[in-house]
């Protein structure tokens, strides 16, 4: 980034609260991603699963996905997000109570009904036979934190809580609200499990857990499910210093599109994933050579890495060569509605510590993936821009740029 | 009457224009009928509604149907963005996975269930069903979901030559059994919506104010459907002059108020 670059009216980035495979601090998830050590292995998902290789990222602290949710009792969907967005709130030295309805909340939430009915369902209820439910999540996330300004959900599958991030930069860019917090967490569930493998897009890798995730590898199979996710606690950089917040990093641009192709498959034709890419640099106004690290979306399926490697070049063009790029889901697994916030927390480590996480069991690089792979180890670079790709089922398509504090 | 301190909105959006609108209300059945039949003047892959939620059925139906009748504006779909905002989407097909799942463990679980079922699987299909290469994204999900939705306008409309709103939900929610059926008497209920930002099209305005204060006439229990299709009814009658048309109530008592405006300075000039 050129000194003489204004990023006087960009987004700050003041907080950050994480639940994670691993870790539940910034510090412990970025320890984790540079000691590059995958937290991929067989989970017991409790009845149902008998005959099924069930590998997954659960949380660093153990907390039992198999459990029968009690009566009552908070779920774990609400228990993590919550946690992760306390967190935030707590870093950003957010007291939400004091800050009244200029503070907004948006959640990135890909089925939250479905996690609700299925642990109702598990735990004896009957809510997804009878309609009646809890309170919609994001307000009870609201309520519990003192959030008491405009809130909303926002479903865009795996790239659900990067659009969260998206949406509550317009709000602050329209004065809607002051500060936004914006992210999400995904919880593992036997129906997630059965759903994604009875569609074939898990891995079925039988050789050790820890190598089951591989993106952008010869021997990939499909991606392997994580939970957990982060919050950002978003402002105008201007008020930030102004109130001698932490910078953690700045939001300066965003670009989506959609694949409009398919409902279920990855788009294999790269020109709508490269277009995000490009509206992104363009909303961020920097070039291609300027970035110093790309977090792909690579979950290691077939299709998808190969169609993201080909935007990555697309959008790119010759600086394709020289970018680094790299995918953390080869460690966290990959998060689905938290995975976006996860990853943008992920770039943010790479300003923190100076070095690109590395992409975890890329032992063969697909030739039909060729990018400047950080691989094997971390690689040491003052990173000061950063892209991060998300792509979800049914086309949705999303770019953040991120950029270190001055 | 002069307003107090207290109604002075938080926020405000830019005015937007309302170029077509529409609503559809469907028996079960009569959504069965449907998923064979491609919408009217837009033409869509073979069982591409198969094993969509019913929402996205008649969400997408009410779409082609404001299609039909859109005026103004550009009409190279490609550039446009979708909003869709169902309520407790895909819960007949949810029953139906959970109870078979209890039944007969993980191969009884559809593969269309999380792709079909979840927040993002209407704007999804709107988005594949028109070319839509805009922003797409599900929001809401919950019983204040039109609120929600609206709230996301303006992001969209920012960037977006059109934008499409699709607000969908059971009349009343059906009690359903573990084979997914139920529901025979109810009504799924679709509006859809049309809009672009004031200097790209003309037409009836819209604009947007979150105020601090509750619905002044609406209590907060009220059908939020309801709300937003009289709303949507409202706006080619009430174009002519300013009139707020409908209040969602949003987080601790505040609310989103919609007006009505004149047409746009296009078609005014």
């Amino acid at each position: 980034m050129p000194s003489s670059r204004d990023t006087s009216g960009a987004i700050a980035i003041t907080g950050v609260g994480v639940r994670s495979p691993l870790g539940d601090s910034f510090a412990a998830v970025a320890d984790a991603l540079l000691a590059g050590r995958p937290a991929i292995r067989t989970v017991d998902f409790g009845t149902g699963m008998e005959g099924v290789r069930t590998l997954a990222a659960p949380l660093a602290d153990g907390d039992c996905v198999a459990a029968v949710p009690a009566a009552g009792a908070v779920g774990r969907l609400e228990r993590i997000n919550l946690q992760a967005l306390a967190a935030a709130l707590a870093d950003g030295g957010i007291d939400p109570r004091a800050t009244g309805p200029r503070l907004g909340l948006v959640l990135g939430q890909g089925a939250e009904h479905l996690k609700e009915w299925e642990a109702d369902f598990r735990g004896g209820g009957r809510d997804v036979f009878t309609g009646a439910g809890a309170e919609p999540l994001v307000e009870r996330l609201a309520a519990a934190t003192g959030c008491a300004g405009p809130a909303l959900t926002v479903g865009a599958a795996c790239a659900s809580s990067g659009f969260a991030i998206a949406l509550a930069r317009s709000w602050l860019d329209a004065g809607l609200v002051d500060i936004c917090v914006a992210g999400g967490c995904e919880v593992l569930s036997p129906i997630a499990m059965a759903a994604f493998h009875n569609l074939r897009a898990l891995s079925r890798w039988s050789g050790a857990p820890d190598q089951a995730s591989r993106p952008f590898d010869r021997q990939r199979d499909g991606f392997v499910m994580g939970e957990g996710g982060a919050f950002l606690v978003l402002e105008p950089a201007a008020r930030a210093r102004a109130r001698g917040a932490v910078i953690r990093g700045l939001l300066t641009g965003v670009g989506t599109s959609s694949d409009a192709a398919h409902m279920v498959a990855p788009c294999s034709d790269p020109t709508q994933a490269a277009r995000a890419i490009n509206a992104a640099l363009a909303d961020a106004g920097i070039a291609p050579g300027e970035i110093d690290y790309v977090n792909a979306h690579a979950a290691g399926t077939p299709v998808g890495d190969v169609a993201e490697a080909a935007a990555i070049r697309r959008a790119l063009g010759d600086a394709a060569a020289t970018v680094p790029v790299s995918s953390t889901k080869g460690l966290s697994g990959h998060l689905v509605s938290g995975a976006a916030a996860f990853e943008a927390l992920a770039c943010l480590v790479a300003f923190d510590r100076r070095a690109i996480p590395a992409t975890a069991n890329l032992d063969a690089p697909d030739e039909r993936c060729v990018l400047d792979h950080v691989r094997g180890q971390p690689r040491e670079r003052a990173v000061r821009i950063a892209a991060s790709n998300s792509f979800g089922f049914g086309g949705a398509n999303l770019c953040l740029i991120l950029e270190r504090a001055a | 009457m002069p307003r107090s301190p207290c109604d002075t909105p938080v926020a405000t959006t830019p005015l937007l224009v309302v170029r077509g609108q529409a609503t559809l209300s469907l028996p079960r059945q009569g959504v069965d009928d449907l998923r064979d039949q491609p919408p009217r003047g837009v033409a869509l892959p073979p069982r591409f509604l198969r094993h969509a939620d019913e929402q996205t059925v008649v969400g997408v139906h009410a779409v082609a149907l404001a299609l039909a009748g859109a005026v103004g504006g550009d009409d190279d779909r490609q550039g446009w963005a979708v909003v869709a905002a169902p309520r407790q989407a895909g819960r007949t097909a949810s029953a139906r996975t959970l109870a078979g799942w209890h039944a007969g463990g993980h191969a009884a679980v559809s593969p269309h269930v999380v792709p079909q079922c979840s927040l993002h699987a209407m704007a999804s299909a709107v988005s594949v069903a028109l070319g839509c290469h805009g922003t797409h994204l599900g929001v809401g999900g919950g019983p204040e979901a039109v609120a929600e939705a609206l709230l996301a306008i303006p992001w969209l409309a920012s960037a977006h030559p059109t934008v499409i709103l699709v607000a969908t939900g059971w009349d009343r929610e059906p009690e359903i059994d573990g084979d997914g059926a139920g529901g025979a008497g109810m009504v799924v209920r679709a509006i859809a919506v049309l809009v672009a930002p004031s200097a790209a099209a003309c037409g009836p305005t819209l604009s947007l104010a979150l105020d601090r204060q509750p619905p002044a006439r609406e209590p907060r229990s009220a059908a939020e459907l309801d709300r937003f299709a009289r709303l949507v009814g409202a706006v080619p009658e009430r174009a002519g002059r300013v009139a707020t048309v409908a209040s969602f109530a949003t987080r601790r008592g505040g609310s989103l108020r919609v007006t009505v405006g004149p047409v746009g300075r296009r078609e005014a000039a």
